[in-house]
């Protein structure tokens, strides 16, 4: 009995990294099967990338099984991103080999076309009137969209159906990543009044419903 | 026919990115590479006090016995009291009150006090910027949304996303290859960057959101915020005794048989509502402990439902460890070191190309240059100040990155500046894992002092490499020149 109890973590152990490894495998092969239907995009490669999908999908459940739900779908990004670098990395070797083998050398780096030293070493600051555009979008950009965010966030996510405790959560989560997309269109179209006029109308209503 | 966006989307897309990149890429660059470091920060805390007992196991007994020497010590001890258990991945125990804060032997008895300022410095740089401390903390969480806004816009911007996936051209122009790296490693590293930015955002925005939500939802009470979103503390009324840490720790061990106990608070030491809680490590989890709360007579209360109570709760308490990547053991830490990386090499090469892009060169170049490759010498160069003179660990930092961009300029030539920066580096992390043996001896080549000197001393010879090939580089491109 008690050399049973010895044996059962071990074995536990033992088949969680056997998961693991089959998980990294199938991982391997998901992102190597897009990586192939990349590089052949016509003919068999249309069937690759499905194919590679459904191989990350089953190497998620895998990493899953090996290291719980949590770990697992954490662990299936991580790795499937430095696998696809160690490929950008291969890729870039293939295309070195195949063109010395088509007699156009290595490519030389064009590092050689840029200045690399400064005629002067002065800093160039900005006009005043351009100064003045920039710090305009800045504000638009930080802290009135950001005040916009946060406000208008905190309304919408309390018309969710959940307990008060995980709305508040759920804000917290939501708020950089409101606050990110109202960035990019406030920078996307920084001449139009659109951007700020929105926000300040999202700072008013939300404000009144908060507050009012 | 291919799914394509809009021309006039993705150049305002382009727009944007490049506005929120330079409006953040030298805080972020700081931020992300002291996050790189600070992901190593238990290893890092035992380097830099590597004469500190360790072991892997405290009894209960023993823990009962610390804070009771600790009570007959300093009897009127208030406040909040930190025992950290020794744990496989961090084997040293500290007791941290307001008499101080301090390591403990095997036995229990006090050890040397703690004292990993440079460790410290780093983190502090990567939480706030080392500006004061609730400002500094805003700050880094708006370049957590920015880095949100830098990511959508990214992404957006790329119309050939599919096209490129796996194209790497670092034989063409500076600016296509600063692309290609720039996209490539943001592309595929995008969920993490998006999970950093969010779980990095939280920790300053939380301050100022848990105001809104107070003067919103529960009549300006911060404590009833607090209370809602990470349980409320036990309501208690006792006539004042000594704590029973032992009677708590053995009763977890009954209650929570597959608790893995890393820490003992005690809460408002010395009150009528004094309480203890356990924090426990729960495998397989991304919260950073479940806590279970005992009171002055180590009977159970009840736990704050960190691992099945709401979801809300459960998320929030998974913050720090999807953050630093404390999860998973050292594989989970290595991805997190290299991707941390990644996403410093992305800040520098969006700036790169940006500049790369510009019709004029001027000081921004060299302040830049002096930026990137003096924050490896001024992290380097900061431990070795601490650790040959004992000298403050912010000033040693900041004065040797100022040095490194004056520097830069003085030279006023990228490549220059570049290969001299990195030489300058990479003899700094020698010399510092030279230092740290002579200075250590027989402790620095064991266990994670060990561990931490080889990493440091492959960064070393890495960054002298990379100078060697850049001065290599300069020389060709001046040879002609000079012809």
């Amino acid at each position: 009995m008690a050399s049973a109890e010895l044996m059962a973590p071990a074995t536990l152990m033992a088949s969680s990294a056997l998961m693991a490894f089959l998980a990294l495998a199938l991982n391997v092969a998901g992102v190597g099967l897009l990586y192939w239907s990349w590089r052949h995009q016509s003919g068999v490669g249309v069937v690759h990338a499905p194919t590679g999908w459904g191989f990350l999908l089953l190497s998620a459940w895998a990493w899953m099984l090996a290291s719980g739900a949590e770990f697992g779908v954490v662990q299936v990004f991580l790795f499937s991103g430095v696998i696809a670098w160690l490929l950008v990395l291969l890729n870039y070797r293939l295309q070195a080999q195949s063109r010395q083998l088509r007699g156009k050398g290595t490519g030389r780096s064009r590092d050689s076309d840029l200045p690399t030293t400064a005629g002067t070493a002065t800093l160039h600051l900005p006009h005043a009137k351009a100064f003045a555009r920039q710090l305009w979008l800045f504000i638009v950009v930080v802290p009135l969209a950001g005040a916009a965010s946060a406000l208008f966030t905190t309304v919408l996510v309390q018309l969710l159906p959940w307990q008060q405790g995980d709305k508040l959560v759920f804000t917290l989560y939501a708020v950089p990543v409101v606050w990110g997309i109202a960035s990019w269109w406030a920078c996307a179209a920084p001449r139009s009044y659109w951007p700020p006029l929105s926000f300040m109308l999202a700072l008013i209503v939300s404000f009144l419903f908060l507050y009012g | 026919m291919k799914p394509s966006l809009p021309t006039s989307l993705v150049k305002s897309s382009v727009n944007s990115h490049s506005w929120l990149g330079l409006l953040t890429g030298a805080l972020m660059y700081l931020v992300c590479v002291s996050g790189t470091v600070v992901v190593f920060t238990d290893y890092l805390e035992r380097w830099e006090q590597p004469d500190v007992a360790e072991f892997q196991q405290m009894t209960p007994a023993l823990a009962g016995q610390v804070y009771s020497q600790l009570h007959e010590v300093v009897p009127d001890i208030g406040g909040d009291i930190l025992l950290m258990l020794p744990q496989s991945g961090a084997p040293r125990a500290s007791l941290i009150s307001a008499e101080g804060a301090w390591y403990l032997n095997e036995d229990g008895s006090r050890g040397d006090d703690i004292s990993h300022d440079w460790t410290t410095m780093m983190a502090d740089m990567h939480v706030y910027l080392h500006l004061p401390s609730s400002f500094g903390m805003i700050v880094v969480s708006i370049l957590g949304a920015m880095l949100c806004g830098l990511i959508i816009s990214g992404l957006f911007a790329h119309p050939n996303i599919i096209r490129d996936a796996f194209n790497l051209r670092l034989r063409g122009s500076r600016r296509l290859q600063q692309t290609d790296i720039h996209n490539r490693l943001s592309v595929w590293g995008a969920p993490f960057h998006l999970v950093i930015a969010v779980t990095g955002a939280y920790f300053g925005l939380a301050v100022l959101m848990n105001m809104i939500f107070a003067s919103a939802f529960f009549d300006g009470d911060n404590e009833r915020v607090i209370g809602e979103i990470f349980g409320a503390p036990p309501a208690l009324q006792q006539d004042v005794a000594v704590m029973d840490v032992e009677a708590a720790l053995n009763e977890l061990a009954v209650v929570a048989p597959e608790a893995n106990p890393f820490y003992v608070t005690v809460e408002d030491a010395n009150t009528p509502q004094q309480y203890m809680i356990i924090g426990a490590e729960h495998e397989g989890r991304l919260i950073y402990a479940e806590q279970y709360r005992f009171d002055q007579a180590g009977q159970y209360l009840g736990k704050a439902g960190y691992t099945d109570g709401a979801l809300g709760r459960q998320a929030i308490f998974s913050v720090f460890r999807l953050h630093f990547g404390h999860f998973g053991g050292l594989s989970v830490l290595f991805l997190y070191g290299v991707f941390g990386l990644a996403l410093c090499v992305v800040c520098v090469s969006g700036i790169n190309i940006w500049l790369s892009r510009r019709k004029t060169r001027d000081a921004l170049n060299n302040i830049w240059t002096g930026l990137v490759w003096g924050t490896p010498a001024a992290i380097a160069g900061s431990a070795l100040l601490v650790l040959l003179a004992g000298l403050p660990a912010v000033a040693s930092l900041w004065l040797v990155l100022v040095a490194c961009i004056a520097l830069a300029q003085v030279l006023n030539n990228d490549a220059g500046g570049k290969s001299m920066l990195q030489l300058l580096s990479g003899g700094l992390v020698l010399g510092l894992v030279v230092l740290h043996v002579l200075k250590y001896q027989q402790l620095a080549l064991r266990d994670a002092a060990l561990a931490v000197n080889v990493c440091f001393a492959a960064s070393g010879l890495i960054l002298l490499w990379l100078g060697l090939r850049s001065k290599r580089k300069t020389n060709a491109v001046a040879a002609p020149a000079n012809a």
